[in-house]
């Protein structure tokens, strides 16, 4: 993954393997460079904040891959789902047997 | 709770602080029981659930009066219990995670549906779940380093479930965070932490807080009532899935991403004042400190949420425009062609999607040029914005005197002026890849000459790429100048089916000639809306008419109509509304009712108004046009094109299917003309021909025009150019044509600035120019209302309007920097209109920069002006200041879309809210111009003497000329009735009721006393020294053809000067200027002299001129020497301009009629050959070469001798007669150029300039002469005048 940061910005693309979204991303990874106050609980895509001027320290996280079928899933809840894991939304939907009722719910 | 917290946090008053002492006592007492009970029970039985017996203990604890001091020692033997605790719960933490928390998630919707709206949406509700089942445990803490919580031990647990019961949680009920805030500055909001004390988000998180601590508070009132967990709920608490290990007990911070990498809690906690430390009963125990934590976490994740769904938002809206679909085709088509043409409606999304599809293509260095500045401004925001780069450089704009790109900008939005600008700079414009010229379809002056320059670019370059973006207008015609080689991509609007409807208007109803318009089919059409469509179906009406006289009748009946039915608002809508005016045409309608925009053509395309269904063409326009024979300016009514028709069709239907109800019919609709006449056809092109020849085209004519001007039209534009001197007769640029064509502005103001820098006038010329450049600030108040009009007197200058002008702007400068009076109030005393001062400073600004870019002002040898380091500290802190109070002003955020009331106040009567809020232009004001700059301003803009005044007379004629009015023969020049004038091109034109001339006509009135009554000259055309012309800025024709803005100069004098031809008579007693006037001489000598005297200034002028540009270029040679040399000749030349201005000589003028003209010269014969020499020639070979025209001889460029049909003179060219020269004294028996000769020598001999001294003035005066009086037996030196004057003392 850090190799994958490493390479030139013009191939540093994101896309949704759900809702087709695209965008160019700036860092792959757990922690931004950056943003020092967060370290995030799975390997993100991630953009620095666009709608802020660039010396603060916020982000915009894109999403990342589906622990079950490691499809690229922007953060959308109609493309995935994050409780512990991020899960795409048709392997979330194909095992909502393993979520509690309220995240079941929000699948439905 | 701490007392001295309260102080330092509440600002409320005493007496509630008071209240609020005594609640929280008692709060704090039920608290410390409650702890003693905890405390005790969960020492005792650490796992079971004992909220039943603390519910008991509690009541029994509260009948039971104790002490402050046992509370004291009751809390301290708590706390050490409880630091044990918490060391088991992280030692346990890392083994599996255990709900804990679920309270800070339930934000149960019903419960905050009737709430007050907040800033946070649902969705932050929603997402929590529905929980309210569950155990409540109040107590929890994220290890972040682990997936878990850390605080999951057992113990630990049953305390915080105690918490379960009612007693614990009225507690936790009421608690607030508010007055732990200095606490939690300490803790979590430090200089290095996610969320920095002081900061937007700071406050936001507190916000964020507050509503977070209301729906828990709920939430717990609703567990309050509720039973205990079900053995069931607590079974699962642990338990994970089979597959993923997932947790199944329900948590929010589950479906957060991240953690926050911070310290432990103990750690936090540490960092709390060390007063805090001690006093424990005020300390924020470690499970706050963790909730905290906890509450910091949900606040980032929910701003990433909503900050991810503005990102998705964006990137849907624009995947949703019109334009989306068609974003290959345009790749490729611009990939396959030089030039393209798209072609798509408003809304389609062209202007802001095709030049990021090029971006995104690969290809940089995108210009994309807009008509108006502010569409450069705002497009390129809102590009870097969809591009992500709202705070980088990718997207910039660069309009002229504003540049905000770097060398990473890719794309640049510009100006077509700007882009023009470049071409002159580099022809092939190589800076750029791809060329978009956007809004073509409007067809400016300047696009039509862009579209040409792009014509040439394609033959020029290879690699260039054109792009035309154009409305669905007239396609054809661009398809056909690219000679069909431009593919078009038609991209559809988004509009929705429209019913059109003709209503034509009944004859009875017709406006009549007194009358403007009848308002009676507008109401009608309100009336059967009413009729026709429910109340409840939303939907707004927008009218279009003519002008603002039309709207205001139109508004009246409107609003009676509104009054009666209670179902409508009426809105007006021009451009001369103030801004905040104008924004309530996008504030909605309550319910019920409909709002009804009454606007001219503005918002046909410039404003957009969502919400629209219902559109009433009057299919009206006023607009300006322009007559380039006698340069008149006219406003006047016209049918719209079936374009605009179209348009104003299209406006009902961009929100829903709409109808448009034509107040015409469809004959007559079909008889508007296809398209608008191109702003080419329209409008005076001097400044284009200029520019034109500056970028090196030899013939204008032959330039590829899409659609060619009259070439009447460019005949003129190039005769007025040579008129100001700025081309020569085989039009090439002259000098000041260079200077001129440097400075982009009209050409009348670009040559006053020259001649202003040339005599160190600069400053104030610079501010009568940006004065004449604006709508007048007068308004019709300050014209009429009495109080205004006797505050306004002292600005008012009898020189003429433009003086009156500047002294306002002074006094209104004054004001801004005297700061004792609101200057917004000023101005309304008075009936000014604040903001055209406003326009004057920016466009004086402006101009004082191109002057400085154009390097005249280093023709003037002006000094520039920089502060000294203490100003600019000083300035520093004061913009530091403005700034801030600014933000201040924008905290609230972008105009929200407000509710309009039914109730409309009185209209124009501004709030006292609206007077009291902090003036933005005032702000933006300040912190563009700094004080100095202004002073300087204010000062440099007064004018000290009459001398200044003349010479400003004379350096505004300058420009303005041939913008001369002469008086009718027949005006009485009495306030109140008319006065009718006369220019070359157009007779018969009023004073503009807004000139100072118009009120006092009688500065303009040649007094009987004034008159000298002469042989030989009739009373209608008198002889007299006071005769005066009328300098105009523009003509103006609405009902009536008015003079606007004037200057009053004495005839002879200004005419002498500034004509580009002045023919003679063989005496030169009889002048005939460009045509037009007359000017006939009792004493020929005295108009020998005269013309002679203008004659050496003119040249001097000439030779002042080529001086001060020679000295100001950079590495001249003997600059120190020219410059001298310059500011000895400006002396002279200004000292001469101002004797001769001062001049008094005895003529009569006289309008020369077309029948006169006709006759005038006496054509081409033998009395031309003329032997002497050119009196007035260059070099000394130069003979007087034959007029084949006019006949006589061409003395210089402008001077024509002896051309005249004058069948009254006696004097020939060949006849000697005895004179004085003014110079020498020496008598003469000579011809009259052999005079002229004589005293051209007479003036080289004498190389010194005219000195001030008085004695010799009289002498130097060309226009006296020498008098011997018979009865005094004296030798007088006077002007014929003062020698009548003087006869008459003896008779």
């Amino acid at each position: 993954m850090t190799s994958q940061s490493k390479t030139s910005e013009e191939e540093k693309c994101f896309r949704c393997e759900v809702c087709g979204l695209q965008e160019t991303y700036h860092y792959y990874g757990k922690k931004p460079p950056f943003n020092k106050n967060v370290t995030f609980l799975e390997d993100c895509y991630l953009l620095q904040d666009p709608f802020q001027s660039w010396g603060s320290e916020s982000f915009l996280l894109l999403g990342s891959s589906c622990t079950v079928c490691k499809r690229v899933v922007c953060q959308s809840t109609a493309c995935s789902i994050f409780y512990t894991k991020r899960f795409c939304i048709d392997c979330a939907k194909s095992q909502s047997d393993e979520f509690p009722p309220e995240v079941r719910n929000r699948l439905k | 709770m701490g007392r001295h917290k309260r102080k330092r946090t509440s600002s409320s008053s005493s007496e509630r602080r008071k209240s609020d002492e005594q609640r929280r006592e008692k709060r704090k007492r039920r608290k410390y029981k409650k702890c003693r009970d905890y405390a005790c029970k969960s020492s005792e039985s650490k796992e079971k659930n004992i909220s039943s017996t603390s519910s008991r203990s509690f009541s029994s604890d509260s009948s039971s009066g104790s002490s402050d001091g046992e509370f004291t020692s009751e809390k301290s033997c708590l706390y050490s219990k409880r630091s044990k605790t918490q060391k088991m719960t992280v030692k346990d933490a890392h083994k599996n995670p255990v709900a804990l928390d679920t309270s800070y998630s339930i934000f149960p919707k019903q419960l905050t549906s009737n709430r007050q709206e907040s800033i946070f949406p649902n969705e932050l509700l929603n997402s929590t779940g529905n929980c309210s089942e569950e155990t409540k445990i109040t107590v929890v803490s994220l290890d972040q380093k682990h997936l878990g919580p850390s605080l999951s031990d057992k113990t630990y647990c049953s305390v915080s479930t105690c918490s379960n019961s009612n007693t614990n949680s009225e507690d936790e009920i009421m608690f607030d965070w508010e007055p732990y805030r200095y606490e939690l500055n300490m803790i979590f909001f430090r200089e290095d932490d996610a969320i920095k004390k002081g900061t937007e988000e700071y406050s936001d998180f507190w916000k964020f807080l507050k509503k977070y601590q209301g729906l828990q508070k709920q939430k717990r009132i609703r567990d309050m009532c509720k039973t205990y967990t079900s053995q069931k709920e607590k079974d699962i608490a642990n338990d994970t899935s089979m597959m993923h290990q997932l947790p199944l007990k329900y948590d929010k911070k589950y479906s957060i991403c991240f953690s926050l990498n911070m310290k432990d809690v103990d750690e936090l906690q540490r960092r709390l004042p060390p007063i805090d430390l001690e006093d424990t009963k005020k300390r924020l125990s470690y499970t706050k400190v963790a909730e905290f934590k906890f509450i910091i976490l949900l606040y980032l994740d929910f701003v990433q949420r909503q900050k991810f769904e503005k990102y998705k938002k964006l990137r849907e809206s624009q995947a949703g425009l019109p334009i989306a679909g068609y974003k290959e085709e345009i790749i490729s088509a611009v990939r396959d062609n030089k030039v393209v043409v798209i072609a798509g409606d408003t809304g389609c999304g062209k202007s802001t999607q095709v030049p990021q599809y090029l971006l995104a293509a690969g290809y940089s260095n995108i210009a994309c040029t807009q008509p108006r500045r502010i569409a450069c401004i705002s497009l390129s925001k809102r590009v870097a914005y969809e591009t992500l780069n709202e705070f980088g450089s990718k997207v910039g704009y660069a309009i002229r005197f504003e540049k905000h790109k770097t060398e990473h900008t890719k794309i640049v939005f510009l100006t077509e002026g700007l882009l023009l600008r470049q071409v002159s700079t580099d022809s092939a414009l190589s800076m750029y890849d791809i060329i978009i010229l956007d809004e073509i379809h409007e067809r400016h002056l300047q696009t039509d000459f862009l579209l040409g320059v792009m014509k040439c670019l394609i033959m020029q370059r290879e690699t260039i790429k054109v792009v035309l973006m154009s409305a669905t207008i007239n396609i054809e015609l661009f398809q056909r100048y690219f000679m069909g080689q431009a593919p078009v991509i038609h991209v559809p609007g988004r509009l929705y089916p429209i019913k059109l409807q003709y209503f034509p208007i009944p004859c009875v109803e017709q406006a009549s000639k007194n009358e403007k318009i009848n308002p009676a089919p507008y109401v009608r059409i309100m009336q059967l809306i009413d009729s026709k469509y429910p109340d409840n179906e939303r939907g707004d009406m927008l009218i279009f008419l003519s002008g603002m006289s039309e709207i205001t009748t139109v508004v009246e009946a409107a609003k009676l109509y509104a009054q009666q039915t209670s179902r409508w608002i009426i809105l007006p809508l021009h451009s001369t509304l103030s801004v905040s005016e104008q924004e309530k045409v996008f504030d909605m309608p309550p319910e019920g009712i409909r709002k009804c925009i009454v606007s001219t053509n503005i918002s046909e395309t410039s404003v957009t108004i969502d919400g629209v269904r219902f559109v009433v063409d009057s299919g009206k326009v006023k607009e300006m046009s322009f007559d380039p024979q006698s340069k008149m300016q006219k406003l006047k009514e016209f049918w719209i094109c079936q374009a605009s028709a179209e348009q104003r069709k299209g406006r009902a239907g961009r929100t829903g299917p709409g109808t448009c109800f034509r107040l015409y019919s469809e004959e007559e609709y079909s008889a508007f003309n296809q398209y608008n006449t191109p702003e080419i056809q329209r409008v005076p092109l001097d400044t284009l021909v200029l520019q034109m020849i500056s970028m090196g085209l030899p013939n204008v004519r032959l330039f590829p025009f899409i659609e060619p001007p009259a070439i009447e039209s460019l005949e003129n534009s190039l005769r007025s150019l040579r008129a100001l001197a700025a081309l020569t007769e085989r039009e090439g640029l002259t000098t000041i044509g260079e200077l001129l064509a440097k400075l982009p502005m009209d050409v009348t103001l670009g040559k006053m600035l020259i001649m202003g820098s040339l005599f160190h006038q600069v400053e104030p010329v610079l501010s009568l120019a940006a004065a004449m450049s604006v709508q007048s600030p007068f308004t019709n108040r300050a014209r009429r209302d009495p109080e205004c009009v006797a505050l306004v007197k002292s600005m008012e200058s009898e020189h003429g309007d433009p003086f009156t002008l500047l002294s306002s702007y002074r006094d209104w400068l004054h004001v801004k920097l005297d700061g004792k009076e609101n200057s917004r109030k000023w101005c309304r005393k008075r009936g000014l209109e604040e903001q055209r001062f406003y326009e004057m400073t920016k466009l004086r600004h402006q101009f004082s920069q191109l002057l400085l870019d154009s390097g005249l002002k280093d023709v003037a040898w002006l000094p520039r002006k920089s502060l000294t380091s203490a100003e600019r500290i000083k300035r520093n802190g004061e913009l530091r200041q403005l700034h801030e109070l600014k933000r201040e002003l924008h905290k609230d955020g972008p105009r929200k879309t407000k509710v309009l009331k039914v109730s409309s106040e009185i209209e124009g009567a501004v709030s006292d809210e609206e007077e009291n809020r902090t003036d933005i232009k005032d702000l933006d004001f300040r912190i563009k111009n700094d004080q100095k700059q202004l002073s300087n301003i204010y000062r440099d803009s007064y004018i000290r003497s009459f001398k200044d005044i003349i010479m400003l007379k004379i350096i505004l004629c300058s420009g303005l000329y041939p913008n001369v009015a002469i008086g009718d023969e027949h005006n009485n020049y009495k306030p109140g009735s008319e006065q009718l004038f006369h220019t070359a091109a157009k007779p018969f034109l009023v004073l503009h009721p807004n000139s100072i001339f118009a009120s006092h006509p009688e500065v303009l009135h040649l007094a009987d006393s004034d008159i000298v009554e002469l042989p030989g000259f009739s009373l209608r055309h008198p002889a007299s020294t006071k005769h005066q012309i009328l300098a105009y800025v523009s003509l103006l024709e609405t009902n009536k053809a008015y003079l606007v803005d004037l200057l009053r100069v004495p005839s002879a004098q200004i005419l002498l000067l500034f004509a580009q031809n002045l023919d003679c008579n063989a005496d030169m007693s009889i002048i005939v200027c460009d045509n037009f006037i007359e000017l006939k001489f009792p004493e020929a000598i005295l108009a020998q002299n005269l013309v002679f005297q203008a004659v050496q200034l003119r040249k001097k002028l000439k030779k002042l001129l080529k001086i001060r540009i020679k000295s100001a270029l950079p590495l001249v040679e003997d600059q120190e020497k020219l410059i001298s040399e310059g500011n000895a000749l400006e002396k002279d030349v200004s000292v001469g301009l101002i004797d001769f201005y001062l001049t008094e000589v005895l003529y009569s003028q006289r309008r020369l009629l077309e029948a006169d003209i006709k006759v005038l010269h006496s054509g081409p014969g033998p009395g031309d050959c003329i032997l002497s020499g050119n009196p007035f020639r260059e070099d000394e070979n130069e003979p007087c070469k034959p007029n084949d025209v006019k006949g006589g001889v061409n003395l210089t460029d402008f001077l024509t001798y002896n051309c005249l049909l004058d069948t009254e003179c006696m004097v020939t060219t060949i006849t000697s007669f005895d004179t004085v020269c003014p110079y020498c004294s020496a008598e003469l028996h000579v011809t009259v150029l052999e005079r002229l000769e004589h005293m051209t020598r007479c003036l080289e001999n004498t190389s010194e300039p005219p000195s001030e001294d008085i004695d010799e003035k009289i002498y130097d005066d060309p226009t006296k002469k020498k008098y011997v009086c018979d009865v005094c037996d004296k030798t007088l030196c006077l002007s014929v005048k003062e020698i009548l004057r003087h006869r008459k003392l003896h008779s």
